[in-house]
């Protein structure tokens, strides 16, 4: 069950620009067409991907634990976390938005995690099984990356909207510097995840 | 409120770098991305070498997957969904300007073909040098 040709760029030496994508001899160090650094994989890969997702795991704990977002109404104060900020659309009986703000805000960060942590693991490993479905899954988290970012813009945007004097004001909680740090961080690990690496274990099986 | 003074809020309320980060994604990169847009698109469309193309292309590309106006205007959207139950929301001009923006913008990135730039950037650098 031979899927490649069995003639590689990497094989013969030859890097392929992560920007340009022009195939340049290994031993340059910079891309003669648009000047980007030049690896035949990136250096490290896996052990910066893994560096940045323990970073965002554990800026996951006080982005979700901490209040988000702080709602100052008639003397009273209200602070309220991601996820109580998604039980009160839901209480509000807005399903739709309810849904937007807890899928992006829950699902996508979180399954974006395990997921570069699974594909880490699974290069260090070392096994061919399925690695089209690896390719899928990185480039879903690869795509799905920005889109976390909707609940801290919200904040932001209530924020600045809502400011009634003393009637009512929103203030925004430290959860959000820390959720805008965890999606920021995921998205730079996807960034330095080499899949290549997840084809080079085809190459290493066929030999 | 203007889409500057969401970024500006979040600065009165001591989050000084959320701050940034939001001005930063929302009004600074797409407007500078913009402009890189149009410097690089059109001496290509023009067939005009220019001595920053390589360099502009290089910019584009890495910028590119940071341009976040498109979760933006979900969350804009979102949050209006949130203020109607509270109070009566008048739609300024600017957020039609807005979802239009966004839509061509997010249109003309996803137009844009890697690999056929680069080969025109080549070709014309080629034949400039």
């Amino acid at each position: 069950m031979r899927k490649s040709s069995g003639v590689t760029a990497a094989g013969c030496e030859l890097a392929s620009c992560h920007l340009c994508y022009k195939l340049a001899d290994s031993s340059q160090h910079r891309c003669s067409r648009c000047g980007s650094a030049l690896h035949i994989r990136n250096q490290g890969s896996t052990q910066n991907t893994l560096a940045l997702l323990i970073t965002a795991s554990i800026l996951y704990v006080p982005a979700n634990l901490l209040p988000i977002m702080i709602t100052n109404q008639l003397g009273g104060t209200e602070p309220a976390t991601i996820i109580g900020g998604v039980l009160l659309l839901i209480k509000l009986g807005s399903m739709p938005v309810a849904a937007i703000i807890f899928i992006a805000s829950v699902i996508v960060p979180l399954s974006k995690l395990f997921a570069l942590y699974y594909l880490c693991w699974y290069v260090q490993r070392g096994s061919a099984v399925s690695a089209r479905q690896r390719t899928v899954l990185y480039r879903v988290a690869e795509f799905v990356g920005k889109w976390s970012m909707v609940d801290v813009f919200v904040v932001s945007i209530l924020v600045a909207l809502v400011n009634l004097g003393g009637l009512m004001v929103i203030r925004p909680g430290p959860a959000a510097l820390a959720f805008a740090g965890v999606v920021l961080i995921t998205m730079v690990a996807a960034e330095s995840f080499d899949p290549r690496l997840i084809w080079d274990q085809l190459e290493e099986r066929d030999e | 409120m203007t889409l500057p003074e969401t970024a500006l809020a979040l600065y009165r309320n001591d989050m000084q770098l959320l701050a940034l980060l939001v001005g930063g994604f929302i009004v600074v990169l797409p407007f500078v991305l913009l402009l890189l847009l149009l410097l690089l698109c059109a001496p290509l469309q023009a067939n005009r070498p220019m001595p920053w193309l390589g360099r502009v292309g290089w910019l584009v590309f890495t910028l590119q997957r940071w341009c976040m106006v498109d979760v933006f205007l979900i969350g804009a959207i979102v949050s209006m969904v949130k203020i109607a139950m509270l109070a009566t929301l008048v739609l300024g001009l600017s957020f039609w300007a807005y979802v239009g923006f966004t839509v061509m913008f997010t249109l003309s990135l996803s137009n844009l073909d890697r690999l056929r730039c680069w080969n025109m950037i080549e070709r014309l650098q080629g034949e400039g040098g």
